[in-house]
């Protein structure tokens, strides 16, 4: 068990070192300085910002500069927004973002497992269709059309939620959350359907059928674990589509999360923004990933020795 | 060789199994109205979608004018734009699909067929770029390579042929070790035939599978792009960056989103079904 | 516990049996007409090929047929039938009264769960018992199976079990309630040869012990002359002959219990030809006549139109025109 918490860890440690110079040396390597776009600035001034940046200095000596402020998580001044620090930057949108990517979660969660409970248990009734639509329009519409749309239904015809922005509390944020949540209801119902189909078939079920269980108990006791391994195995890659589909809504609806601040930095060139929530995110999916495995280990017997 | 025509037998068996799921040949038919349109579309008219008519600036739908669906602010025809636009997304879709199955299924077939260290080596790798933000990637990359469609292509590819990697990665495993492949390494077939001649071949269906939803995915993910201002740039019209315009006069008019966002979501729907009904064809125990 | 008392009256008294299959093209029949008879504490063989329908008969008993499946006829266990009993019924007959040792061991048991709360889910289920004093007797039926160690056994999970370990936890489980009657689904065909025999053995002694009736599903004769007491052979889901064990091995009459005995491996002999596969699938219900008549080498011609009926001729029951024309002759 040790030994595969041990790898694990190692194993993010590579993929994150990885990521830290690909990041590192993408930017650097990427056409156009933070300052390109001020033109008009005298060669005195950009040297001294230069220098500032120590961006005067060779790219081995800025890198080893980089990873020495991760050490003690220094990211950096941004170089856009010259007053903050990566850190400030992060520490202000990251609340936003957690709160919308953990209740859009939780949603579709809840909603995608009962559906697809709900299509297992009668296939074919008016659940399981109704599960199915959601399915379909779930992985065949993208965030960018359907947020919109129902922005435009809800916040400008209706006018039951705002259209954007912060300013009306939790009701700004029941939109986002439901958006961001759709994609992974239509994939969490349509993965706990086929994975409870196949589990009602396993030999073990029908022992337990054999002993007389009883309906309710020979699901509780005997279906629910295999049917929710492979929905729990898909926690690390809804981390993932949780953060792209934040980068969306954000942008959509105006939310200072650290999507935006993400896209923002990307068009501007800000390096240090970007590289610090590249990094973020990339832990954040490690971390993520790790505590997956290690539900799926504590569920499955089977997983807790060796890999 | 035998191996052959079995693996050909059973293609041609589970075509006929596909040809028999309806919902998804009205998909294939759809979406090759869509691509018609598209490519050929444009030419029907005597304008092309980077024409400003001063006559008609923002323009609402009259079927009785030139512009069917209507002008953008800047007296842009929007069927004429759409329709080129569909033409950058489906081929950025179909290429990036097809050069990043290529190589995943190349990379897999040889990191199977070698096993041992080259194998655990290459997966290693695969398995560091797994753990990266995809979206997070595509972007860097994006930029690395400096923008425009060029940059984006390949920024996707780059992201995208992991998934195929693995997946037939597993079968070459399986495979290397089948009498066939030991037959023709013992009749002197050097590796690289072996790997072409009978690794891929017989991982066909799979690849078909999964090539098949690689598809949707790219071009979801050149529309995303494109949105956030990432991806193809205004005045080329792409799905995305149209998307991105007729939500910003949403408020106003909803037909600047409505008519890109349908074709969208219709080609991502049909892209679906298709894969939906191939999967159903060729892995019949999936579900 | 049995409520039958000791008399000549059967525990379970099977009649007209038989199991249909839905499929997309057709129905299939995998069971048709079986009767028979089981008293308590008997040992009950059924034996037949892959696609006989022999596994089908005991999944019918106990409510398992697979959701396209359907049975119909009658099997009177303690003054119900079981054929067609609602689900809530049949949870109180299930693991109590009748249990069943299925086929497959690697996959019978839950992944999830520890082999001891496993055992004593019936204990606690039927019984009300509390988790501990199951557990308890769980640990007890571990021993008696021949499982080593089993107090530390009973915590540990399935996976970390042998084949034939799992199939003396699962025969532990299916004898824990001391149930009248005992179902076994080719027990051993899974494990390896050696441990056959042990497997074999310990079904055999525990119930004897316990006078717990069984019916052992096999298609292996040897299986059979070890363990049982009554053999009855199925063929396209029909019984061709029914006797005690002596008088079928040694006298067979129905010309397929013939050949499967003289396909019987015997030590340091030559196997003897194989018995080749018909065509076509078991129970395609299209062929009116006796459905061994394809394969059978003295096929009459009433044998391809006409079905034999069943009919006692002791000290077996046998259907096959053959006897009627000895019998006329």
């Amino acid at each position: 068990m040790l030994r595969f918490i041990g790898r694990r860890v190692w194993d993010g440690g590579l993929t994150l070192a990885a990521l830290v110079t690909l990041t590192f040396f993408v930017m650097r390597l990427a056409p156009g300085g933070p300052f390109s776009k001020s033109r008009k600035i005298s060669p005195e001034i950009l040297a001294n910002i230069q220098k500032t940046y120590h961006l005067d200095e060779p790219v081995w000596m800025q890198f080893g500069r980089y990873v020495k402020g991760l050490v003690t998580f220094d990211l950096g001044p941004s170089t856009r927004f010259r007053d903050y620090t990566v850190g400030d930057m992060i520490s202000a949108g990251l609340p936003w973002s957690v709160t919308i990517g953990i209740w859009a979660i939780i949603v579709a969660t809840l909603i995608g497992v009962a559906l697809g409970v709900a299509g297992a248990m009668r296939r074919n009734s008016a659940a399981d269709y109704v599960a199915g639509i959601v399915g379909v329009v779930g992985v065949a519409v993208p965030i960018f059309v359907i947020g919109p749309l129902l922005q435009s239904v809800f916040a400008l015809r209706l006018g039951w939620v705002p259209v954007g922005g912060i300013g009306a509390g939790w009701r700004a944020l029941v939109l986002p959350i439901l958006v961001l949540a759709l994609p992974n209801v239509a994939y969490i119902s349509r993965l706990t359907r086929s994975s409870m189909i196949e589990t009602l078939r396993e030999n073990y079920v029908r022992t337990a059928r054999a002993k007389g269980v009883g309906a309710a108990r020979m699901v509780r006791r005997h279906v629910l674990k295999g049917t929710l391994l492979p929905v729990i195995a898909y926690l690390g890659p809804a981390t993932a589509a949780i953060i792209t589909g934040s980068i969306l809504i954000e942008t959509i609806f105006a939310l200072p999360g650290i999507g935006r601040h993400f896209v923002d930095a990307a068009l501007n060139r800000d390096y240090p923004l970007v590289m610090g929530i590249t990094l973020l995110y990339g832990a954040l999916l490690i971390v993520l990933n790790i505590a997956t495995d290690l539900i799926r280990a504590w569920i499955d017997p089977r997983l807790r020795n060796g890999r | 060789m035998a191996a052959d025509t079995v693996a050909r037998s059973t293609l041609a068996l589970q075509f006929a199994r596909f040809r028999r799921n309806r919902l998804a040949i009205v998909s294939i038919w759809l979406l090759a109205l869509i691509v018609a349109a598209c490519f050929l579309g444009p030419y029907a008219f005597p304008f092309t979608g980077e024409d400003a008519d001063f006559d008609f600036i923002g323009a609402p739908i009259d079927f009785t004018s030139p512009h069917l669906f209507g002008t953008d602010d800047f007296g842009r025809d929007l069927l004429v734009r759409t329709l080129e636009g569909g033409r950058v997304s489906l081929t950025i879709g179909f290429l990036g699909a097809f050069v990043a199955g290529v190589i995943g299924v190349l990379y897999g077939a040889v990191a199977g067929f070698a096993g041992g260290r080259t194998d655990s080596l290459m997966m290693r790798l695969v398995e560091v770029l797994y753990g990266f933000p995809y979206v997070i990637l595509v972007i860097l990359l994006s930029l690395l390579f400096g923008g425009g469609n060029t940059a984006l292509f390949a920024a996707i590819v780059f992201t995208l042929w992991l998934t195929p990697a693995v997946i037939v990665r597993s079968q070459a495993e399986g495979l290397a070790r089948r009498e066939f492949v030991e037959a023709a390494r013992a009749g002197g077939m050097t590796s690289t035939a072996i790997v072409l001649r009978h690794i891929v071949p017989n991982c066909a269906s799979v690849v078909i599978v999964y090539g098949s939803l690689l598809v949707p995915e790219v071009i979801l993910s050149e529309s995303f792009l494109s949105f956030l201002g990432i991806g193809i740039k205004e005045p080329q019209a792409s799905w995305g960056n149209l998307i991105q315009t007729g939500t910003s006069a949403m408020s106003t008019d909803l037909r600047l989103l409505l008519l890109p966002g349908a074709l969208l979501v219709a080609v991502l729907l049909c892209l679906n079904f298709i894969a939906d009904g191939l999967r159903d064809a060729f892995d019949p125990n999936d579900r | 516990m049995p409520s039958t008392p000791m008399t000549a009256e059967p525990l379970l008294s099977v009649r007209g049996l038989g199991v249909r299959f839905r499929l997309p093209q057709a129905e299939v029949t995998a069971v048709d007409g079986v009767d028979f008879d089981l008293a308590r504490g008997e040992v009950l063989g059924i034996v037949g090929e892959s696609g006989s329908g022999k596994s089908q008969i005991l999944f019918a008993l106990m409510g398992l047929l697979a959701a396209n499946g359907g049975a119909s006829g009658e099997a009177r266990f303690g003054g119900r039938n079981l054929v067609g009993l609602a689900e809530g019924e049949l949870d109180r007959v299930r693991g109590s009264d009748i249990s069943i040792v299925f086929q497959d061991p690697m996959t019978a048991l839950n992944p999830f769960m520890r082999i001891g709360d496993q055992l004593a889910e019936g204990l606690i289920v039927h019984r009300g018992a509390t988790r501990r004093s199951a557990w308890a007797e769980a640990v007890a039926m571990l021993d008696r199976v021949g499982i080593p160690d089993p107090a530390a056994r009973a915590r540990a999970y399935p996976h970390q079990f042998s084949g034939g370990m799992r199939q003396r936890v699962m025969i532990a489980m299916a004898l824990l309630m001391r149930p009248a009657i005992l179902l076994a689904d080719e027990p051993t065909t899974a494990l390896d040869v050696t441990i056959q025999a042990q497997v074999l053995d310990l079904i055999a002694e525990l119930a004897r012990d316990s006078g717990t009736a069984v019916i052992l599903v096999t298609h292996d004769l040897g299986v059979v002359a070890r363990a049982c007491d009554r053999v009855m052979v199925l063929y396209g889901g029909q019984v061709m002959e029914a006797a005690d064990v002596d008088t079928l091995f040694a006298e067979p009459r129905h010309p397929y219990t013939q050949g499967l005995l003289a396909a019987m491996p015997r030590l340091g002999g030559e196997t003897a030809p194989r018995l080749g596969t018909i065509p076509g699938s078991p129970g395609s219900d299209a062929a009116p006549g006796c459905p061994f008549a394809p394969r059978c080498d003295r096929r009459l011609p009433r044998c391809t139109v006409e079905r034999p009926a069943l009919v006692d001729r002791p000290p077996r029951r046998i259907a096959c025109h053959l006897e009627a024309a000895d019998a006329a002759s």
